[in-house]
């Protein structure tokens, strides 16, 4: 059973792209589009008018307790077909055959809709005293209905049936969203990863000769579409909740018998977790602690703490006390920078980062037998740059489509399409969300080649620089 | 995919004591005095309200399902017939080192229960679905299958004299079944009440043990009724409606044919949604049936304060659907009102009432809904209340029976001796029957008690009406 600890680089695979690579490119070829009559025909999230009151988290529960009854089909969902479909040209599609998985899949896609049209999303997993112990299995489960969406929506589009592909594609943006907004970093990132599974089927709607005009559905999309904040304040005192007795530790001089419960603590989580301790763990980690306890009662006396309080503390709750506070005050230097949405390149951020992944590790090595290396060496502290860039991958490439639909409308508008976007005036042309800037719009005959721009001083990557090449056709 | 269509009648066959033959219920159990423990509510069988917390209990109990799906081996080992049966193995049988393994890995989805069971709200989140009784609820299987888990973990604590943890691991699986004794359908509190039965029966063991606590205020102080059917008869009335919500329009003046159409049209889509097997009538056969009550409907109307230009002005379709779906809904009222009073079905008057609903139900069955309803509930629409009623009481019996034996420990061990007639008792108020108010019947021959559950007035010796406790005193 994986644990959020061992899910995080699992997460990033998913959601990364290549390394080596110096930006996204999308290909497509469109033809002329008015917006639809009325505006809002097509939503990608539910019109929040008609959300009714409830919370979607206990529906999405809801449809992965269902399998409790049918293993079978969950198996069926595992299958491969699925990602194939969602990539197959839509004239290879078997379409008998996908409509018969999807018909089997109808009872839990249905449970997935009708999450989408609830007001509130609540995961009731905030503030959970298991720590990096809690279990998230569920969330790779959305992931694997985000792809039953896709191939759904994808048999649609081959079908023409437009209205239905963007009902089916909102199921899964809602879902990407409500997963947006959970308390773990890993929920944000399926919930982007679920948001790029249906961006896909988009991109292949929109180059269907009849196929309706998105512009409106993709500008009413609400920005920011992801926002870490509430899960890096969650996660910030993922310490403290798997080891509670790091609250207790700074509460004045502790008896011998409150520190010995708290490394009872600590080896209750050991057996928890099955970790196979070292031999000698106890004499090993004395030794370590006494090398340790000068030091920190030099910290400690330099940080404030009265002098008579350091020498009374024993060895034990002095170093597990400056170790925790070094942690503690680097981790929350870095988490302001981090609400604050700078990037992790700033150097200060980057110091205060280092600082407390320094901090961090000791503890690990000390206390946690490197049961939190996910955290400290690969983890939330280091990741959040890359978080950070996931969200706003997703936000430039529907700029990207955006600007292309715009073009699109254009195109129906004036019989031609533009040589520039200023030429484009029915819809205003959305900016870069990053830079503020427009995109690169550069034609050559029936090519457009749009490119996102780059902010002062940022480096080309998957992330930050999109390539969106438009071939124009006529119909 | 199992839907509520047939469903019911499984899960009530499931919780039901046999009947054939059987004239009570019989219970043995062996007993030594045990004083009340300090503090009085140290033991308590479903959490203190004062320690519930906000939240709805709902979304943890389905996320604790959610969690197997990254786990089909437990998920497998939970259901197997293997697993299952431990939660009735005799103690000294159990193969403690392997039920432990198997109860710690699923260690996870426990802790997801007791969380679920200290929050303070519940909402099963699918009260008005449009499906009506297509819905599909495996999810509540399921939740049989984790009652079992918390009654197997119960009773390995018992074993193993951890009796603490063994109430602990019961609360969380009263809480379960409370829960989904209050909907909102049947079946889920049919499967609440199979959930408490269980973790009753881990209670008949604990009690047994030389060393148990006494439970007596943790059982009286139950809530009464654990069980109240009420909300979930009201909830369940209307599925029709919200399975076609054309009835709800059939009232609304004289329609038009395109009208009326749509409204046909609406009921054939969601029966084919539902992936009914028996097709319903084909048009043809639909339109003669039709043709054929129009007369009887237009009369009935018209009876039935209807205008008769009104009447005479509606197509054949709405005049019968309408005629129909008036006789179903005042026949369901009926019966609901009785049901609700609390009254037994076997009486004339709801009897009545429930036959002209479930006549009035197979009309609509046999137009329109392909003969999915005849499985429903004992062959018609309306539910067999008096099956589920008996199945609550039984369970509220078999507590205060297990109440009159906690009292006989706590008398024993406050007098040094046990009683000699229930009267005896003055420590603690002895429980009456739940049903009659009178007392229990006791009879003492030498160091066995036998107890008896009083039958109501007219009442009928049944399984589900009459318990007897056969109960051994030990010294220790």
């Amino acid at each position: 059973m994986l644990r959020r600890a061992a899910w995080l680089p699992l997460v990033f695979v998913l959601v990364s792209l290549p390394a080596g690579r110096a930006e996204q490119k999308i290909a497509v070829s469109v033809g002329p589009a008015a917006t639809p009559t009325p505006l809002l025909a097509y939503r990608l999230l539910p019109d929040p008018r008609e959300l009714k009151p409830g919370n979607a988290a206990a529906l999405y529960y809801r449809t992965e307790a269902m399998f409790v009854e049918n293993a079978p089909l969950l198996k069926e969902f595992r299958e491969n077909y699925w990602s194939e479909w969602q990539a197959m040209p839509l004239k290879d599609l078997p379409q008998a055959e996908m409509d018969g998985k999807i018909r089997m899949a109808r009872y839990f896609l249905r449970e997935l809709e009708h999450a989408s049209l609830q007001r509130d999303c609540d995961w009731n997993t905030s503030g959970r005293e298991e720590g990096i112990g809690l279990l998230l299995p569920d969330v790779q489960g959305f992931r694997m209905f985000a792809g039953v969406l896709a191939a759904k929506a994808r048999l649609q589009i081959a079908r023409k049936e437009y209205a239905d592909a963007v009902a089916t594609l909102r199921t899964g943006y809602a879902l990407g969203r409500n997963l947006g907004k959970g308390p773990y970093l890993i929920q944000t990132l399926v919930g982007v990863a679920v948001v790029a599974i249906m961006d896909k089927q988009l991109e292949t709607m929109m180059q269907q000769p009849d196929a309706p005009n998105l512009y409106w559905a993709f500008r009413t999309l609400p920005r920011p579409m992801f926002d870490a904040e509430v899960a890096l304040i969650e996660e910030s005192d993922m310490l403290e909740r798997t080891w509670p007795f790091l609250r207790r530790v700074d509460k004045g001089i502790l008896p011998v018998e409150d520190v010995q419960a708290g490394m009872a603590q600590l080896d209750k989580l050991a057996k928890d977790f099955s970790l196979r301790e070292p031999p000698f763990k106890n004499a090993t980690r004395a030794a370590t602690i006494v090398a340790m306890h000068g030091p920190a009662k030099t910290w400690l006396l330099e940080n404030g703490y009265p002098k008579a309080t350091v020498e009374a503390m024993t060895p034990v709750q002095a170093v597990t006390l400056s170790l925790y506070k070094q942690y503690r005050l680097a981790h929350e230097e870095w988490l302001v920078w981090a609400l604050a949405g700078e990037s992790d390149s700033h150097p200060g951020m980057k110091a205060a980062r280092d600082k407390a992944n320094e901090a961090g590790k000791v503890l690990d090595r000390v206390y946690f037998g490197g049961l939190l290396s996910g955290l400290f060496d690969g983890g939330v502290v280091v990741a959040v740059g890359k978080i950070q860039e996931a969200y706003r991958r997703t936000e430039r490439r529907h700029v990207g489509l955006a600007t292309v639909e715009a073009m699109r409308l254009h195109a129906a508008k004036t019989g031609k399409w533009p040589e520039k976007l200023d030429d484009i005036t029915a819809v205003p042309v959305p900016v870069d969300p990053v830079t503020r800037k427009p995109w690169d719009y550069k034609r050559t005959g029936d090519v457009v080649t749009l490119t996102s721009p780059l902010a002062d001083g940022e480096k080309a990557t998957a992330t930050s620089h999109h390539v969106i090449t438009v071939g124009l056709r006529e119909k | 995919m199992p839907r509520r269509v047939g469903l019911f009648a499984f899960v009530l066959a499931v919780v039901s004591v046999p009947a054939v033959g059987r004239a009570e219920h019989k219970y043995l159990l062996s007993v030594a005095p045990a004083a009340v423990p300090t503090p009085l509510l140290k033991y308590q069988l479903l959490p203190d309200p004062r320690d519930l917390k906000p939240g709805n209990a709902a979304t943890l109990y389905y996320r604790t399902e959610s969690l197997f799906v990254e786990n089909p081996d437990l998920l497998k080992e939970l259901r197997s017939e293997e697993f299952h049966n431990y939660a009735t193995t005799p103690l000294k049988d159990l193969p403690l080192a392997q039920v432990e393994g198997t109860v710690n890995s699923a260690r996870y989805y426990v802790r997801e229960l007791e969380l679920a069971s200290r929050c303070r709200d519940l909402d099963w989140q699918i009260g008005d679905r449009e499906e009506g009784i297509a819905l599909i609820i495996p999810d509540v299987q399921g939740f049989r299958m984790l009652g079992n888990l918390l009654a197997v973990k119960a009773r390995v604590h018992i074993a193993k004299k951890e009796y603490d943890e063994a109430v602990r691991a019961m609360r969380y699986g009263y809480t379960l079944g409370r829960h989904l004794g209050r909907g909102p359908t049947l079946i889920h509190s049919l499967v609440g009440l199979a959930i408490v039965g269980m973790m009753d029966n881990q209670l008949d063991s604990l009690i047994q043990q030389p060393d148990a606590p006494n439970l007596y205020w943790a059982l009286r102080t139950l809530p009464r009724p654990l069980f109240d059917h009420r909300p979930i008869l009201l909830e369940e009335s209307q599925w029709m409606e919200r399975m076609w919500p054309f009835l709800a329009r059939v009232d609304k003046g004289i329609l038009t044919v395109e009208e009326t159409q749509a409204g046909v049209a609406m009921v054939d889509k969601r029966v084919q949604e539902f992936g009914l097997r028996r097709p319903p009538l084909h048009h043809q056969a639909r339109a003669a049936a039709i043709a054929a009550m129009h007369g009887a409907s237009k009369t009935w109307l018209v009876e039935n304060g209807y205008r008769k230009e009104m009447v005479e002005a509606m197509n054949p379709v709405q005049a019968v659907t309408l005629a129909t779906y008036k006789q179903y809904r005042q026949g369901y009222d009926e019966w609901l009102v009785w049901a609700l009073a609390g009254e037994s079905d076997s009486h004339p008057g709801m009897k009545a009432a429930r036959d002209k609903a479930n006549a009035a139900g197979a009309t609509f069955d046999r137009l329109f809904f392909g003969n999915l309803l005849q499985g429903l509930f004992d062959g018609g629409v309306i539910p067999a209340v008096r099956k589920i009623e008996e199945t609550g009481l039984r369970s509220e019996r078999r507590h205060t029976g297990l109440a009159i034996i906690e009292a006989l420990r706590l008398h024993a061990a406050k007098t040094g001796k046990w009683p000699e007639t229930l009267v005896d008792i003055t420590a603690v108020p002895v429980p009456v029957d739940p049903v009659t108010r009178k007392p229990w019947d006791f009879k003492k021959d030498g160091d066995v008690v036998t107890l008896t559950s009083p039958l109501a007035d007219g009442e009928k010796a049944t399984s589900n009406t009459h318990f007897i406790f056969r109960v051994a005193l030990r010294e220790k």
